[in-house]
């Protein structure tokens, strides 16, 4: 009888010791979704790179004043690199920066985008409901001036790297 | 067979405290499924985006106010505007 108990018994120890290994592994195993702030950040280094102090950097102005934006050579300029990884089949991050006139928010008087086109479709998606399969997006709107004139900046910036964020 | 009625109560009493074992070990695996669903790293990055605008990170916000002290007309249309930024 007691070698029976004692057999149960070991048994029982072995039954909560592997689901506390379980609970463990499940919990600490599952990454953070660091994907809203990831893209979060981007958009305000890109803000950061095209406006300081509520003022549109001249660099984007041509020698007529008019507006003349990046020469493909937006990550150089404001210094972000998106491709860091060399695990990646297609590009995982999505940027777009328009800028408008006051008057007129529908048509950007300049835009440039860069990264994974298709990544936009995930943000048109997740208007009204968040997936997580799908790429986070962060979209930044602020004002700035140049030289008197006023302009709205919308950028949107897109992470997808669910592998990575999402069990 | 004879004598054997406390024996069989002895057994009853251990599956009985089998199931409360497996019963609480169920439990406390559901609640660590559903913590692991609401892992979040948003209360330790608020610093992030608290940037004192010289080195650090400036935020939007500062940009527009900055640039509305410089030139405030279309004021309420620009508020707005910025306001309708999405997630």
């Amino acid at each position: 009888m007691d070698k029976t108990i004692s057999i149960y018994w070991f048994a029982i120890l072995i039954l909560v010791a592997v689901a506390i290994v379980y609970m463990i592994s499940a919990f600490y195993g599952a990454p953070y979704d660091v994907r809203e702030i990831e893209a979060s950040l981007i958009s305000n280094r890109a803000a950061d790179c095209i406006s300081q102090k509520g003022e549109l950097n001249s660099f984007l102005f041509g020698e007529n004043g008019e507006l003349a934006g990046f020469n493909n050579d937006f990550e150089e300029r404001c210094k972000i690199t998106l491709e860091v990884e060399n695990i990646w089949t297609e590009p995982q991050y999505y940027i777009y920066l328009g800028v408008f006139r006051v008057g007129d928010t529908n048509r950007p008087i300049y835009f440039y985008e860069t990264g994974n086109l298709n990544l936009i479709a995930s943000c048109e998606a997740q208007q009204e409901k968040e997936f997580e399969n799908l790429a986070k997006c962060a979209e930044k709107r602020f004002y700035s001036i140049h030289e008197g004139e006023q302009y709205l900046i919308k950028i949107l910036s897109a992470v997808r790297k669910t592998e990575k964020n999402v069990k | 067979m004879e004598n054997n009625k406390a024996q069989v109560a002895d057994a009853l009493t251990w599956v009985v405290a089998t199931l409360i074992i497996v019963i609480i070990l169920i439990v406390f695996i559901t609640i660590t499924n559903i913590l692991v669903k609401t892992k979040n790293i948003e209360r330790f990055v608020i610093g992030i985006f608290s940037g004192d605008g010289d080195g650090g990170i400036e935020k939007v916000d500062i940009k527009t106010a900055m640039a509305l002290e410089k030139n405030g007309q279309n004021r309420e249309n620009i508020e707005n505007w910025v306001k309708n930024a999405g997630p």
